[in-house]
């Protein structure tokens, strides 16, 4: 079926970063929670690239597209 | 029915959507767009029947095998294009949206000429 794991970890990952800037922030390090978002979003990036591979390739696969 | 739970999932994935975009504009955006990404993806599989039914009526139609793979190219074509625009409109970049669809249309084009050629062809032997 659709994954809908792959939603709730994205959900997830977002709340955790925000509580991490929040943290960040009110101990006064500003520049570790622009880096905290930076990496959040990059492994938002990775559980999205796959998903959009594997949309491809069954794109390919059924439209004939080569 | 499978539609239910494309619609459970596009309403949660909304909902979860707005929590994130409230702390975090960038990951909301993302996340829209990943489940976006998963309808799509849901709603592929019912269409891989949809390629037999194609080459049944071009069987019965006896056209030339060229234009149905042609015509099928073109329905994907259409589809990632239109895809790849509502994504980036998704993520706020909506000129970058509009400029997808011009690379789509174009494509489309290119696939289409020479369909174009073999229409005018038949047109001129026609006329006397």
């Amino acid at each position: 079926m659709v994954q809908m794991d792959l939603l709730f970890k994205l959900a997830g990952l977002g709340v955790v970063v925000a509580v991490l800037c929040q943290v960040l922030t009110r101990a006064g390090r500003e520049e570790l929670s622009t880096l905290v978002t930076v990496v959040g979003l990059v492994i938002a990036l990775f559980l999205v690239v796959d998903l959009v591979a594997d949309l491809f390739s069954s794109l390919q696969s059924i439209f004939a597209l080569y | 029915m499978a539609l239910w739970q494309w619609m459970g999932l596009a309403v949660t994935a909304a909902v979860l959507c707005l929590l994130v975009r409230q702390q975090q504009p960038q990951l909301g955006g993302l996340c829209a767009a990943a489940a976006g990404i998963m309808l799509l993806l849901a709603a592929l599989e019912q269409l891989s029947d949809v390629r037999e039914v194609f080459a049944r009526l071009t069987a019965m139609a006896d056209l030339e095998e060229g234009y149905l793979s042609t015509l099928i190219k073109v329905l994907g074509v259409s589809y990632v294009a239109e895809l790849a625009a509502q994504t980036c409109q998704d993520l706020g970049e909506g000129g970058l949206a509009l400029k997808v669809g011009l690379v789509g249309k174009l494509c489309v084009f290119t696939l289409t000429a020479p369909m174009l050629l073999s229409l005018l062809e038949m047109i001129l032997e026609l006329t006397p």
